[in-house]
């Protein structure tokens, strides 16, 4: 049974949105984390993972009581700039990398990339190869784990959503464990590029109408808002990505 | 520290990847602002602004972007 507070338009934008953001981060991570157990074994593979996760817990311990006693509406307007700019940034990549102006993301480049700089490193300290394994692990997971993190806050944060995009985090997170878990291998069959362009589209979304809100604009239809204001970056999306084309064209 | 450096320039990437567009997009969020306290009855006009302006600025970022790769090409 689904909780009431979950079937608002906004709080299943919320958990969608979260699950994809999350996806791609946490997929990211599982490539980078794969690569460290494949070269030096599970063992500093997993306690990088647990040493960055356990990091993670205590910064969102000591810094959410500091974010619930800041103003709401000061809240809504700093998560609703910042969602804009990280959703500007997500859209402005996702339309270069359709335009063909940039190359797309590779998890497979990615993992053997990641490989190869690893295993030099290792074979240069051998006496220290479970400490760099280990290292590589925790800074990959901590840093896509911030993202996730900052994520979840943005996208629920100051509307009483958090709990609903945890859980679209927690889903992402379970399903690319489960997948990778049944594979062993990068998962590059997920449509990075696709799920960027759709959580540009939604974070641009909710970061105007968030900023707008804390500037005292009554949206017509309120929360409906949001569907518009999502056509509209869609729109802009796809005119950019077929502007990027052209322009990528005619060089 | 150089692991809380990198986390720290790749959180600062994930709002400011490209400078331009950043600074435009929080230029317009200043301009929104200061529709709403020019029209303090009509706040529609300044989330009209907000909306279309964001979107405006996606469209030259890309444009901008797309051009300096086609001139290095």
């Amino acid at each position: 049974m689904i909780p009431a507070e979950l079937t608002t338009p906004e709080a299943a934008a919320a958990v969608g949105a979260a699950f994809a953001a999350s996806l791609v981060e946490v997929v990211e991570a599982f490539t980078i984390v794969l690569a460290v157990a494949m070269l030096a074994g599970w063992r500093p593979a997993l306690l990088g993972t647990a040493a960055a996760l356990a990091t993670l817990g205590a910064a969102v311990l000591a810094l959410g009581p500091l974010i619930g006693r800041v103003p709401e509406a000061a809240l809504q307007f700093a998560i609703g700039v910042l969602l804009l700019l990280f959703g500007l940034g997500w859209l402005r990549k996702a339309a270069l990398r359709a335009g063909g102006v940039i190359p797309l993301h590779d998890e497979t480049a990615l993992y053997a990339g990641e490989t190869e700089r690893l295993g030099a490193e290792l074979r240069m300290s051998p006496t220290a190869a479970a400490w760099i394994a280990g290292l590589a692990a925790f800074k990959a997971v901590l840093l896509e784990g911030l993202e996730v993190a900052f994520i979840v806050l943005a996208v629920g944060a100051g509307r009483g959503l958090t709990w609903a995009a945890g859980l679209g985090a927690l889903a992402a997170c379970l399903a690319v464990l489960a997948v990778g878990a049944a594979l062993h291998r990068p998962l590059a069959r997920v449509p990075e590029n696709a799920l960027k362009f759709g959580v540009g589209v939604m974070t641009c979304a909710f970061g105007v109408f968030w900023t707008g809100e804390a500037m005292g604009v009554d949206w017509p239809g309120h929360d409906l808002a949001l569907f518009p204001l999502a056509a509209l970056f869609l729109l802009a999306g796809l005119v950019a990505a077929r502007t990027a084309r052209r322009l990528a064209a005619t060089a | 520290m150089s692991v809380l450096t990198e986390v720290l320039k790749d959180l600062a990437k994930m709002f400011a990847a490209d400078a331009r567009m950043s600074s435009a997009a929080l230029a317009l969020v200043a301009l929104a602002w200061g529709v709403t306290v020019a029209l303090p009855g009509d706040g529609l006009v300044a989330g009209l602004v907000l909306a279309l302006g964001a979107a405006g600025v996606l469209l030259g970022a890309v444009a901008a972007a797309a051009r300096a790769a086609a001139r290095k090409d």
